[in-house]
């Protein structure tokens, strides 16, 4: 079975899927994402799905229950490179990626993702709508 | 809304969703078809998505996809399993929305999607080539069929394997039968082999009776013979002082009488002492003195001692023997008793003519011929002169035993020689001896030769047989009458050989093994038992010997074989 590898830049993590995800390594990704959130403390999860070409209802859930999780364990997640035929397959099936942040490309996730930390340096969590993909 | 819709006959592609990995599959060879008839992109992801979110809820059905030119082309796939529209997948309702219409019938799931008018037939041939040559397009695919067919292959053993197994059963009850078959063979076997050992085990007993019954013969005769002999001399005594002249004068007729009485005692004498002889030589009691003997010697005796016996007219002729060079070695007692026995017979039975004897040296043995010109003896009965106790009838009863010539035979036989005969009735007889000119050498060449021997017997006479027996085996024979002056005189000469009776008074025969062989000097020294009784096998023994078969030969080999 496929691995998704994960890896650590500076507080951040970034797992670029670059295979076609069936549901097991969908899952596996899953639970060592959450692994190493609590591993390397990171506060910030960047999701690379630019490669994807299916994004159908279970890797959908399964994108919403990364981010949930990772939020708990204290780290922002941002999906980043959906391809505009994912995106409006998604919206037909009538999907929405509930809490999950999306960003067009890696550098303007890491910019939503910093400033997420200022603004938890705070206390306040406020959400940015300006650079999500309309759901 | 296409309500007319007919399944074409050439489908796309056909796959079997057979577990979690072909869906995966499905989805990208979804793709690959939306591909190959010229859909757009995003309809190629919707096409994938929508079978996606069906496929994972209906593993075990078969997918097919066929594509419609005539009324609009577009693209059908038809998912088909047994009762899956009776409660359609969770996906459904979402393929649903990507796709142009979903139809959910009993047993099957159509999804269709439209395709661009420009799809002609021309382009469905050359798609339906292109997935023909993708197929299989991963590993997996090429891995699940690897698995099914490694899966009937698998059937197919094991339906070989349940017919081995029938195979085997057939053949263990084929075995079971063999074995049956065998063991009933085996105890028929068993019993003939039982019967045979009791036949074996009857025989030995009758021979041993007869052996019994021979021997119980012997013993008369020789008791006999000599209960008669006292009487007989006594006779012989007193006629002898009545005829003296120096007594009683006696008339003439009472003379007369008395001579009969005296020479009918001597003939009984003679008889009693033949049967004596006989009974002697059949139990073995003579020995021959092996000495080298002159033969010329014995002619001229037997010449000279024999010569008044020719009745007149009868020439009785003797040859010088013409074996000077040769050295000859036997028993000159016996071998002159065996000549006398013949030429006395000769001489009896012929009564005109000649009465002739030669020897010549043949094969190194020596012949000597008795030839007479007598009345010869009837073809019918020249078998049976040796008999003991036989007469020829008729002229032949001249008087005498009828023990002469078994008892010359015996003599001749304990010699290492024969006797025979030719004979024709009305021409005379030719009896020839002939004895080797020394004793067999396995009388005496090859016997054992042993330092000193103990002889461990109650009774003397069983240590006297077993010392004559042992004379020229060991150079000493000591004997003992018990276990414990034997257990003396074996720490004191260390004796290479035992010979022991069981059944002593004052100590059995086993006491003076187990004695033995607690000292460790002592242990190594062979024990033969002798015994009178059938024991079998004696712990310790080296070898059991019965003493009713005793002979210097298997004495001598039994010291051979225990002392090698």
């Amino acid at each position: 079975m496929d691995r998704v590898p994960v890896l650590k830049i500076g507080e951040i993590l970034l797992v670029s899927i670059q295979i076609d995800l069936d549901d097991q390594t969908a899952l596996q990704l899953q639970e060592d994402l959450s692994d190493r959130i609590v591993e390397t403390g990171a506060h910030g999860v960047v999701i690379d799905i630019s490669a994807l070409e299916i994004v159908d209802s279970f890797i959908g859930r399964m994108l919403s229950t990364i981010a949930a999780v990772s939020r708990v364990l204290d780290a922002e997640t941002v999906v980043v490179g959906m391809r505009p035929a994912v995106a409006i397959t998604l919206v037909e099936l009538g999907l929405s990626l509930n809490g999950v942040r999306t960003a067009l490309n890696v550098d303007k996730a890491l910019e939503i993702l910093a400033e997420a930390k200022q603004v938890r340096g705070v206390g306040v969590l406020t959400v940015r709508g300006s650079d999500d993909v309309p759901l | 809304m296409i309500d007319d819709w007919t399944p074409p006959p050439e489908p796309l592609l056909r796959m079997t969703l057979h577990g979690d990995q072909d869906v995966f599959v499905l989805r990208q060879r979804g793709r690959e078809v939306a591909a190959a008839v010229r859909m757009e992109y995003q309809d190629q992801v919707r096409v994938a998505t929508a079978l996606s979110e069906i496929g994972r809820h209906a593993i075990g059905a078969t997918v097919t996809f066929t594509a419609e030119v005539s009324a609009g082309p577009r693209l059908v796939i038809v998912v088909e399993a047994d009762g899956i529209g009776v409660s359609p997948p969770e996906g459904t309702a979402a393929a649903g929305r990507l796709m142009d219409e979903v139809r959910v019938e009993r047993d099957r799931i159509s999804l269709t999607r439209g395709l661009p008018t420009q799809v002609g037939p021309e382009r469905l041939a050359e798609a339906r080539r292109e997935l023909a040559a993708s197929q299989p397009t991963t590993v997996l695919d090429e891995l699940s069929v690897q698995n099914r067919q490694l899966v009937t292959a698998l059937e197919e053993v094991q339906a070989h394997r349940d017919e081995l197994l029938t195979l085997n059963a057939e053949l263990e009850e084929t075995n079971r039968g063999v074995m049956a078959l065998y063991t009933q063979l085996s105890e028929e076997l068993e019993q003939t082999n039982q019967g045979v050992v009791a036949l074996y085990a009857e025989l030995d007993e009758r021979s041993a009776q007869l052996r019994e019954a021979n021997e119980a013969k012997s013993r008369f005769l020789a008791n006999v013979s000599h209960e008669l002999r006292a009487p007989v001399t006594a006779i012989i005594g007193l006629t002898r002082l009545l005829l003296d002249p120096r007594s009683e004068p006696l008339t003439s007729d009472q003379t007369h009488q008395l001579g009969l009485v005296q020479s009918s005692a001597a003939d009984l004498l003679a008889r009693v002492n033949d049967l004596l002889d006989l009974a002697k030589a059949e139990s073995n009691r003579i020995e021959p003195n092996w000495a080298p003997v002159d033969l010329a010697a014995v002619f001229g005796q037997l010449r000279g001692t024999l010569r008044p016996l020719a009745k007149p007219g009868v020439r009785f002729e003797i040859a010088e023997p013409d074996v000077d060079q040769v050295e000859l070695v036997t028993d000159e007692v016996l071998l002159t008793q065996v000549l006398r026995n013949l030429l006395t017979n000769a001489l009896k039975f012929t009564d005109a003519g000649s009465v002739e004897m030669a020897a010549l040296v043949l094969d190194g043995r020596l012949h000597i011929a008795v030839t007479d010109t007598g009345i010869g003896i009837p073809f019918a009965e020249q078998r049976r002169v040796f008999d003991e106790f036989h007469q020829v009838r008729g002229a032949h009863q001249a008087g005498g035993t009828g023990l002469g010539l078994p008892y010359a035979r015996r003599l001749a036989t304990l010699l290492g020689g024969g006797l025979s005969m030719v004979s024709e009735p009305g021409e005379g007889s030719t009896f020839t001896f002939d004895l080797p000119l020394r004793p067999a050498p396995e009388d005496d060449l090859d016997l054992p030769h042993v330092p000193a021997v103990l002889v461990v017997d109650d009774e003397a006479a069983a240590r006297q047989v077993l010392r004559e027996h042992l004379t020229g085996i060991a150079e000493t024979v000591h004997e003992a009458a018990d276990v414990r002056s034997a257990l003396a005189i074996a720490t004191r000469e260390r004796p290479s050989v035992v010979f022991l009776d069981l059944r002593m008074p004052g100590g059995d025969g086993g006491e003076l093994i187990a004695a033995l062989a607690a000292v460790p000097d002592l242990a190594g020294i062979p024990v033969v038992v002798v015994t009178g009784v059938d024991v079998g096998h004696v712990p310790g023994a080296a070898a059991v010997l019965a003493k009713s078969v005793l002979t210097r030969r298997i004495v001598a080999d039994v010291v051979t074989q225990v002392t090698a």
